[in-house]
């Protein structure tokens, strides 16, 4: 008879434990296999913008000068191609989706300038550092170390400001 | 002579996942005619292979649809692998019939949630959507996504399935048989559900033919029409497999021959995961496409056909996807004529209709 | 969950996607990410609905379908745009007809990413669009509807749109 058929499931049903995932209450549970959202060692980035060109949804943009590399979470089709294409493997794919927001906005990652060589510097008072290109990433003049407002100080200088007092 | 009016049905409906507008006209509760306008979801994507390269294309080519994705996907790419003839490891052809297959449970089982849905069933809409998830499970874990795969490109597949994760495939399919043998049994015996699906939405063997029907559409109108019989470039011919056929030419024939087909793919899935060589995943591709080629396949819900043209650049000049919906929206044109007003819905979702495939 | 205080209702409209995040949406209604269990109820009639979520990079022909619907809510109102081609068009951003993301039929108050969006961001993009819902429901009680409907005034028609501006 039909209708006794799914008593066994309905009866089940009763002591088994629900189906549903607790989510929001409990945090989500993502195998890690997943295509979550893109991560970059910004680091090993070589600027070529490889990743830039094959996007098929033109999420990343690569800035060869400034050294950044930005992405449009809310762009993005975790089709993991810029991981497949780049030529160092500074790209990965990680479980964690990317979150919602109110507000459309580019996540940017910029590379560091490399470690200064210890070299003593000495600012010549009343002559102003002149800004030169912002991590240019060359070890050229120590005084465009001390001007690297956009990124972080290389390590031995102090932070920049007035360039005053460090010999 | 009753009153004739004529009602519009969509695009936006609660019974509808996606938009169409269908003009019904009605004469008092039976339809005379049903006039459907499509281009609610052209994206006109075919034109986007101007501006893609065509290895990145693959990614254009499997959103034409969520639902049938990763047949787009393998379509498009054994498109470009005959034109480029490319000779894909054998093991690349399994583990893609065996996606391929798994898309076919995923995407009956949606339908058939839907179809329950629409007739005010939801509790059969929640279970078998709760039996959809294991599947969905075993694609997250082997692909790395839920509905959009990213898996086939052109020379093979992008990532690999070990031996021992087929067999735990294998055994949760096996778990999966009896569980929806069960829901299937509920929809096919309740006397309501029977009451609206029999000898509604007649389609007969001669307007089945006449209107080129495709997939469990014309299955069920007792013709047995199915590309994976044909198939010499793939796995099929290993598999032991014959179409699922009736001739009761209505609803519930056609529920009836896609239930039958889940079936029909547990059991291929649990064949070519014995059958399956140790070997690579891809191969290298060079060179540009250049030429003319015309690549089938079986879909969940008929034949689509992938036509490519190129002129030895890295772009393609054209790409051209008949697909199944396309072919079955005049033979629903047609089941539709002298139906009730109320079994609108039931025959539209009957079809399997699949909007975004139609339109592209 | 206390920052709710009502149950909103959902309607869900497909504006041009390719059915992965709809699907990704019926999904959250289902047993395993069942919604319902906070009285989120999907409904058909734009009437009733509080939450619009909307998927798909929107074509010409859908955005007079689009901004319809969204005229035909009632106040307080959130839209959710639900995966990457809502937000910004997503692999379709050059097509030709295609207009570029759902903020430029109607304004949109939360942006989902992903492609299909999981289950679980549309959850949390829902939450969000419940926080706004809560500050948009007190500024309709303080009295406060002109401010309400400037927030929630419809943008210009995009170019591609081939209806004129009273049928939209």
């Amino acid at each position: 008879m039909g209708y006794l058929s799914f008593a066994g499931t309905i009866l089940g049903g009763l002591f088994k434990k629900p189906v549903t995932t607790q989510y929001p209450l409990k945090p989500a549970v993502l195998p890690e296999e997943l295509r979550g959202r893109v991560l970059i060692d910004i680091q090993r980035c070589i600027s070529c913008g490889m990743c830039m060109r094959k996007c098929p949804a033109g999420a990343i943009v690569v800035d060869r000068s400034a050294k950044s590399w930005s992405i449009n979470r809310f762009a993005c089709v975790q089709c993991a191609t810029c991981v497949d294409n780049c030529p160092v493997k500074c790209l990965r794919m990680e479980p964690q989706y990317a979150a919602p927001g109110t507000v459309k906005q580019n996540e940017t990652f910029v590379k560091q300038a490399a470690a200064q060589p210890a070299v003593a510097v000495t600012l010549v008072k009343g002559v102003t550092p002149t800004a030169s290109a912002p991590a240019t990433g060359t070890q050229a003049a120590a005084a465009s170390a001390a001007t690297a407002a956009k990124t972080a100080a290389a390590p031995q200088t102090t932070p920049p400001g007035d360039g005053a007092g460090h010999a | 002579m009753g009153k004739h009016t004529v009602v519009p049905f969509g695009p936006q409906h609660p019974v509808l996942p996606e938009p169409i507008h269908l003009d019904l006209e009605l004469d008092d509760e039976k339809v005379v005619r049903a006039i459907p306008s499509i281009g609610y979801i052209h994206r006109g994507l075919e034109k986007l292979v101007e501006k893609r390269e065509f290895k990145e294309y693959v990614f254009i080519a499997e959103r034409i649809c969520g639902i049938c994705a990763f047949g787009h996907g393998w379509g498009y790419c054994k498109s470009v692998e005959g034109l480029m003839n490319i000779e894909i490891p054998l093991r690349a052809k399994y583990l893609r019939t065996i996606w391929h297959e798994l898309s076919r449970i995923h995407s009956h089982l949606l339908w058939l949630g839907l179809m329950a849905d629409g007739m005010g069933f939801e509790s059969l809409f929640m279970h078998s959507w709760r039996l959809r998830e294991k599947v969905l499970d075993i694609f997250e874990k082997t692909t790395g996504g839920r509905v959009i795969f990213s898996a086939c490109k052109i020379g093979g597949v992008r990532r690999d399935i070990e031996d021992s994760e087929l067999h735990g495939i294998a055994e949760i399919l096996r778990g999966m048989r009896d569980e929806v043998r069960e829901i299937t049994d509920i929809f096919f015996k309740e006397p309501t559900s029977v009451s609206r699906l029999k000898d509604v939405g007649i389609l007969s063997k001669e307007a089945a033919v006449a209107t080129c029907a495709v997939g469990p559409m014309v299955r069920a109108s007792g013709i047995p029409l199915d590309y994976r019989v044909a198939d010499t470039s793939g796995v099929y011919r290993e598999l032991n497999f014959t179409p699922v056929t009736t001739d009761t030419c209505d609803c519930y024939g056609r529920c009836w021959v896609r239930v039958q087909e889940i079936f029909a793919s547990l059991d291929m899935i649990c064949q070519a995961i014995e059958k399956i060589p140790a070997g690579d995943i891809a191969v290298p591709v060079k060179g540009n496409p250049n030429g003319e080629y015309f690549a089938r396949l079986e879909q969940p819900r008929g034949e689509a056909f992938y036509y490519v043209k190129g002129n030895n650049t890295t772009h393609l000049t054209r790409f051209r996807v008949r697909t199944p919906t396309n072919m079955n929206l005049p033979a629903m044109v047609e089941a539709l004529k002298g139906c009730d007003y109320a079994d609108v819905p039931m025959i539209v979702l009957t079809i399997d209709p699949c909007i975004s495939c139609t339109e592209r | 969950m206390s920052f709710m205080k009502k149950s909103p209702w959902v309607i869900h409209y497909d504006g041009s996607s390719c059915n992965g995040c709809d699907i990704e949406v019926l999904a959250c209604l289902t047993p395993l990410y069942d919604i319902e269990r906070f009285g989120i109820v999907n409904t058909g009639n734009p009437k009733h609905a509080d939450i619009f979520l909307v998927t798909g990079a929107v074509n010409a022909q859908n955005v007079p379908v689009v901004r319809q619907i969204y005229s035909q809510m009632p106040e307080p109102k959130v839209v959710v745009a639900v995966g990457a081609c809502a937000a910004s068009g997503g692999v379709f951003h050059d097509c030709y007809n295609i207009i570029g993301g759902v903020d430029k039929a109607i304004p949109v108050d939360v942006y989902v990413p992903g492609c299909a969006a999981r289950p679980q961001a549309i959850i949390d993009g829902v939450v969000q669009g419940l926080a706004v819902l809560e500050a948009k429901r007190k500024l309709l009680a303080e009295g406060k509807l002109e401010e309400l409907e400037q927030k929630d005034q419809l943008p210009p028609l995009p170019p591609q749109t081939h209806v004129k501006e009273d049928q939209a």
